[in-house]
């Protein structure tokens, strides 16, 4: 069972997902919207650009490295510190290491979707007790 | 029972996000597809969960939204496809997924949800983005 998220500062903050891998994304969109954040999905680095210039209420931008498109994760990360740096950025990769991203936290994959939330929580201040009992990896 | 799934096939993000939302917020699971080669693989993938793919006619990928249609029907893809030519349609469309789903309600008339991508594209098109055909 997964516990829905009681922090309501989940509730007013958007959580984007960026992501090119449909199954991937749609896994750890469905995960953090089934813990109660509102979650925007985004497939590519542009895409992730158009919403965070039309949606004011991101908190947090989860992002891919490696994905088709102008930018990588490693691009995006740079331009969010850049135009939103009150966004944190966290990125995930099943090829780099921590210290390889320009500063930018990294969640290695395959990452535990509780983890993530986890993560997601400390960062936007209401740590929780990360208390979802789905470990599966992605 | 498990709420329906969803697919909806969309390229512009300004436009799929409020559209999903607006079917999230009528109580079905969504699963959003880019282009058709996305929604092929959610097919081939997931197919049992997908009751209904709701899809651009003029969706990008190998094969368009009526390239996807004859796909499925090919590939004993049981799930309903609705086609929509335009925005205006995927939005009616979306107002009648809600009124038929798992809530039995709408969260709001799908006009205020045509206007609310309108607007999002039009501040899209006043930044030198080029608008989609709505």
């Amino acid at each position: 069972m997964i516990l829905p998220a009681s922090d309501s500062e989940e509730e007013r903050t958007s959580i984007l997902v960026v992501e090119d891998e449909i199954l991937v994304r749609y896994v750890i969109c469905d995960y953090l919207r089934d813990c109660g954040f509102h979650v925007i999905e985004a497939g590519t680095a542009d895409e992730a650009l158009e919403c965070l210039r039309s949606h004011k209420d991101v908190g947090v931008v989860f992002s891919d490295v490696r994905m088709p498109g102008s930018l990588d994760g490693i691009g995006l990360s740079q331009r969010v510190r850049l135009l939103y740096p009150h966004i944190p950025v966290i990125l995930t990769s099943g090829h780099l290491l921590p210290g390889e991203t320009d500063g930018t936290p990294l969640m290695t994959k395959p990452y535990v979707l509780g983890e993530v939330a986890q993560k997601i929580r400390a960062i936007l201040g209401g740590a929780g007790d990360g208390s979802t009992s789905n470990s599966e990896a992605v | 029972m498990t709420n329906p799934h969803i697919l909806l096939v969309e390229s512009d993000v300004l436009v799929r996000k409020p559209l999903a939302e607006y079917l999230r917020d009528c109580g079905y699971k969504v699963v959003e597809a880019l282009n058709t080669d996305e929604a092929v693989e959610v097919l081939t993938t997931v197919n049992a969960a997908i009751g209904i793919v709701l899809a651009d006619v003029s969706s990008p990928g190998k094969i368009d939204g009526f390239g996807l249609a004859n796909w499925m029907r090919s590939n004993g893809i049981e799930a309903k496809i609705i086609l929509a030519g335009t925005v205006q349609k995927a939005a009616a469309k979306a107002q009648d997924l809600c009124e038929d789903g798992p809530l039995l309600s709408k969260p709001y008339d799908h006009s205020l949800l045509l206007n609310r991508i309108k607007s999002e594209v039009a501040a899209r098109a006043r930044n030198g983005t080029p608008e989609p055909g709505i």
